[in-house]
């Protein structure tokens, strides 16, 4: 594909979401509202039935509690927010009536998915990640929290990468199937769960393990939750999650450039679309 | 009126049968969500307390559901209603529309019950705690009672203001999530005068029933039953005025979109 498609794609998912948020400004003040929401629901219930200290017991980790539903929430977000807009964007498009346009648009339709949501991603999770900076500059002081903040960026900027190619895959079985909004519903939750998003991974039955070590959440959980450990973060870590997550987007990536054409194909085929 | 009543439950029953897939999805959904957050949330409590910790944030977050499912479900269908052009074929087959919105109760009620049983089901399953089982089970059935009311006087209220106006779909769920707030708090923390108006707001006062019917013991139960039934009392006559007005206002200036021909 050459760079000035590449370009022209870019460009219209950029302008696209600066007009979305231009237009709709109740939109953006909910996406700002959203993720405290959910921090304040979990950290508050959390603190009304329980402590810190006996979550502390329960995880068997010296952590800050808040810090580590922090990293929860952005992670949580970012997941939501690629398996619906990249993996849900068939059905919106299809509701749209215009994804047979999309389709028969000269790029492939998986490269459309991803390149016009790549801007939205970063900006949008730019955003909400920055939103946490003075909670943690609160919590952790100046320093610890710009450093963590900016771990955080780098969890949900390297996460991105694995999660596009595993909604795109996704994206590629929708176009299949009929009942995509039913599938996408309870896709999303079950990957969290599986993923050890507000749940560690380490307290799951074995067979639930399993399962979390093939989903790209589950690292992104990981490396951003690093940020909840008492004291300076380690780089070893660091670097060992970044490369599972690298191998990871090269496998779903080639995995669902390959799928997303059998799914194009078979539903103008069967007429679906 | 027997007959227009036999046609609204027949109409949703025969939906929830034609869409089972989408209110399985719906339910399954709804399970995960609320399982995912009661597990966090059961991360902060101490292993000795998790058996109260589990049923009170079991009910907790059932009432949160059974409000949030009754004002989207009911609430939000409005605006589906009127985009498909059904409020003026059934205004003038003379049966309000608000009367085929309310009975959207049937899916809601439905999908609760089911997520409700499977929720408990599954936390039973992990850590072994029978999260159905109270010490007062009336109590609990009351609070529910009241919960439903008042979050159905609200959709109904919502559905009716949204024939006027648009309401953000986003604004209601970050209101629909405040009130879990408002669930948690505990009456018993606050001295009167306070505890008194902590009762006045909504929801409040039933949920305070359901701890009581959770834990057995007994605090304010005669204040919060009258305020359950003065503020029950109040959200439904206001959802019947807002419903009165916004019908009359309907057949005054029509339906603000446009309806499917």
């Amino acid at each position: 594909m050459k760079m000035g498609k590449i370009r022209t794609l870019l460009k219209s998912g950029i302008l696209l979401d600066l007009y979305f948020l231009k237009n709709n400004k109740s939109n953006l003040i909910a996406m700002l509202i959203w993720p405290y929401l959910m921090l304040g629901l979990v950290v508050g219930m959390g603190f009304l039935f329980g402590s810190p200290s006996a979550f502390k017991r329960n995880i068997g980790l010296d952590i800050n509690p808040i810090a580590y539903f922090v990293a929860s929430t952005v992670v949580m977000m970012a997941s939501i927010s690629v398996m619906w807009e990249v993996g849900g964007n068939v059905l919106f498009l299809r509701w749209l009536g215009i994804l047979p346009y999309v389709i028969v648009a000269p790029h492939r339709m998986s490269i459309t998915l991803v390149l016009s949501y790549v801007p939205r991603y970063l900006f949008f999770m730019f955003i909400q990640v920055v939103e946490f900076l003075p909670l943690l500059v609160l919590l952790e002081g100046v320093t610890a929290g710009v450093i963590k903040t900016l771990i955080m960026l780098l969890a949900v900027t390297v996460g991105m990468l694995p999660l596009l190619g595993f909604s795109a895959l996704f994206a590629s079985l929708l176009l299949m199937v009929k009942e995509e909004s039913n599938i996408l519903n309870w896709l999303n939750p079950i990957v969290l769960i599986f993923s050890g998003a507000l749940y560690p991974t380490s307290l799951m039955p074995y067979w639930m393990w399993l399962v979390s070590r093939v989903l790209p959440t589950t690292y992104t959980v990981e490396l951003a939750r690093i940020i909840a450990l008492i004291g300076s973060p380690q780089l070893a870590p660091i670097t060992f999650l970044i490369g599972i997550l690298m191998g990871l987007a090269v496998v779903y990536n080639i995995l669902s450039y390959m799928l997303i054409g059998a799914g194009e194909k078979r539903a103008m085929k069967r007429g679906i679309i | 009126m027997l007959s227009k009543f036999k046609a609204v439950v027949w109409l949703h029953f025969l939906r929830f049968w034609r869409y089972r897939l989408s209110f399985i999805g719906l339910m399954l959904s709804e399970v995960l969500w609320i399982l995912l957050f009661i597990l966090a949330i059961l991360l902060f409590a101490p292993k000795e307390y998790l058996d109260i910790a589990c049923r009170n944030a079991f009910w907790v977050v059932i009432c949160w559901s059974i409000i949030q499912m009754n004002s989207m479900i009911v609430g939000s269908w409005m605006n589906f209603f009127i985009s498909l052009g059904m409020i003026e074929e059934h205004l003038i087959r003379g049966i309000s529309p608000f009367r085929v919105i309310l009975g959207r109760i049937i899916p809601s009620s439905i999908v609760s019950l089911l997520s409700t049983l499977l929720i408990a089901i599954v936390l039973n399953s992990i850590f072994e705690v029978n999260v159905l089982s109270a010490r007062s089970p009336l109590l609990i059935l009351v609070g529910l009672v009241f919960i439903v009311v008042k979050s159905l006087s609200y959709g109904l209220s919502i559905a009716s203001l949204s024939i006027r106006t648009g309401i953000p779909h986003h604004f209601l769920e970050i209101l629909n999530f405040m009130v879990i707030g408002i669930l948690t708090i505990s009456v018993e923390s606050l001295r009167p005068p306070l505890s008194y108006l902590l009762l006045l707001v909504p929801y409040t006062a039933p949920s305070q029933l359901i701890k009581m019917g959770i834990s057995g013991r007994e605090y304010m139960f005669t204040e919060s039953l009258t305020m359950s039934v003065v503020v029950a009392t109040v959200m439904v006559l206001m959802a019947l005025y807002l419903v009165n007005h916004a019908k009359s206002w309907l057949l005054r200036n029509g339906v603000r979109a446009i309806g499917r021909m």
